[in-house]
């Protein structure tokens, strides 16, 4: 099983310095703007900077898409301050307790990002470095528009990012592998799972001619009628295409950022159960959300969860640990851990 | 002080962020914060019309430091156990807002001494002991409490509670009179919603310290605390 325990970033994205203990399931709390979502990002580069999580996606895609605001695709948000005054970020991941570190490093014009495996040095020796030469080259790209100029395959852990933006890359993921994931009987498995949720008793889901030569994906009920994906729920979507790709990508680590949306505690329920199978399986969840609802529904439901409340005071990252008992007796106390 | 409410999806909060505006107060934008204090606490022990007295109160003496703004479920007397709770989030200048109800104010004090053994413990006996200030530790933190005990010498009272000075006002205005064996809150209830904001809106145009005097007091100790 492989794990990360402990996560530390220095100058990255709005982050001076930080540390989190990560769980087998860590809900991550706090006021908006306080590196939730930052965390999850510096996770994500561990799948590799330029290797696809699904269909036209990878990591580098959804850090630049996620960030995107006019035409701007850089990723210079990745260092703290756009590079202006540190040239260097880290994120050190623990793992199974071998340390390997991230280099994002800013030249006058491109980004490159180099990966030391099994590394001994400390965090100082690396932000002093003045070159980097032995360490393997991730990916290197243009700062502004996010050209990728050079990249290898390096990766040392599978990830896969969850957030209500990727569904239709999930979808057109799907429809590139439906063989494979028609023959892991993840279509019939995951339209009788949402059948719990929703009032129509499906069957499969498939790939059908929709008319007019064009294809659609469909949740295929039992009395034959059929209903394409994008027409149901936002939430029931959601937990749908989520089920598919984790069942059929196995990653070690799954990343859900703002877990919460779209889903009423009926599917918030199901959702926390079947996390609670996949860390039962030996896999890895980070969560972010706003919800104390959903915050006490997942960390009852899922054993050994922890919930983290962060806080970024002038880029410093504070955490403090809670039990979801301890949450309830603050809100019975009239504070909420969130704000 | 301005005021920041640890819950801010609480009714009690809403109703909070809102009383200001509809009683026709100036300026009253300004009393609310939309950052937390994270060492200034004002813990409402009974609720509602509480929070109304003290945000009226906080915004008249229009202090710049932030106060945090709690509403615990658990009422009364039953909070005393979570004060070092307060201070493992931080909380080192904290505010207790409590009713007499039918107790001694002896009773109330001994009770607190007894669950947080505080270091000090000092009775205001020209407020007739309704403030408090203790000193109290919890493991390497330490805080300073500032019990306030509402309710004032009125014999008529039933019971002692944030309404005995209110309707206290309001008799002083000419808007009621106060019977013998009068129950402050159901008097209060009873007066119907025009009445109770024509009571409220009455503290802007007058002398606080005369009718929420362990209150004022303690908001103004507290924060020269604060500031030192």
């Amino acid at each position: 099983m492989t794990k990360i325990e402990k996560i530390y970033l220095r100058y990255f994205r709005g982050i001076i310095k930080g540390e989190v203990e990560l769980a087998p399931l860590t809900i991550l709390v706090g006021p908006n703007n306080t590196g939730k979502t930052s965390i999850l990002e510096a996770i994500l580069l561990a799948h590799g900077v330029t290797n696809p999580l699904v269909t036209n996606l990878t990591p580098l895609d959804v850090l630049s898409s996620l960030h995107e605001t006019l035409s701007s695709k850089g990723l210079d948000h990745l260092i703290y301050g756009y590079g202006s005054k540190h040239k260097r970020a880290i994120i050190r991941y623990t793992i199974n307790s071998k340390t390997h570190d991230l280099i994002i490093n800013v030249k006058p014009l491109e980004i490159e990002i180099r990966l030391i495996a099994n590394s001994k040095q400390t965090i100082e020796d690396l932000m002093l470095r003045k070159t980097l030469e032995g360490e393997a080259l991730m990916v290197s790209f243009t700062r502004f528009t996010a050209e990728k100029l050079s990249s290898s395959r390096h990766s040392f852990l599978k990830v896969m990012f969850i957030k209500d933006e990727i569904i239709k890359n999930i979808y057109k993921y799907m429809y590139n592998k439906w063989i494979e994931i028609v023959g892991k009987k993840l279509t019939k498995k995951t339209a009788n799972w949402i059948s719990n949720l929703i009032n129509l008793d499906a069957s499969d889901i498939t790939i059908e001619p929709f008319g007019g030569g064009v294809y659609a994906l469909l949740l295929y009920l039992k009395d034959g009628s059929r209903i394409r994906l994008g027409d149901l729920g936002d939430g029931v979507q959601m937990l749908i295409a989520s089920r598919i790709v984790v069942g059929d990508t196995n990653p070690d680590i799954i990343l859900w950022d703002d877990v919460e949306s779209h889903m009423n505690p009926r599917a918030l329920t199901m959702l926390a159960d079947w996390l609670s199978e996949l860390v039962k399986g030996g896999k890895q969840v980070i969560l972010t959300t706003h919800s104390l609802e959903a915050t006490k529904i997942i960390a009852k439901t899922v054993p050994n969860s922890t919930i983290i409340k962060l806080n970024l005071e002038n880029g410093i990252l504070l955490t403090k640990k809670y039990s979801v008992d301890e949450i309830s007796e603050l809100e019975e106390m009239g504070l909420d851990v969130r704000v | 002080m301005k005021i920041f409410f640890t819950q801010p999806s609480h009714r009690l909060s809403i109703d909070g962020r809102q009383i200001l505006k509809r009683l026709d107060f100036r300026n009253w934008k300004e009393t609310y914060s939309n950052k937390p204090s994270r060492r200034n606490l004002i813990i409402i022990a009974n609720g509602s019309p509480d929070h109304i007295a003290i945000i009226i109160l906080l915004h008249l003496l229009n202090h710049r430091e932030v106060v945090d703004m709690a509403f615990p479920k658990h009422k009364h007397l039953a909070i005393i156990d979570y004060i070092p709770k307060y201070m493992e989030e931080d909380y080192e200048n904290i505010i207790l807002i409590i009713d007499q109800e039918t107790l001694k104010i002896t009773e109330i004090h001994n009770h607190i001494k007894n669950k947080l053994n505080p270091n000090q413990y000092e009775e205001n006996k020209d407020l007739n002991n309704r403030l408090a200030k203790a000193i109290i530790t919890h493991g390497n933190r330490k805080a300073t409490l500032y019990i306030t005990i509402n309710g004032i010498e009125d014999k008529r009272f039933t019971k002692h509670t944030i309404e005995d000075h209110l309707l206290k006002l309001a008799e002083k205005k000419g808007l009621i009179k106060i019977k013998e064996k009068t129950d402050p809150k159901e008097t209060w209830k009873n007066l119907g919603k025009e009445k109770q904001e024509k009571i409220l809106k009455a503290i802007k145009e007058s002398e606080i310290y005369e009718i929420f005097p362990q209150q004022v007091e303690a908001i103004i100790i507290s924060h020269i605390d604060i500031l030192i």
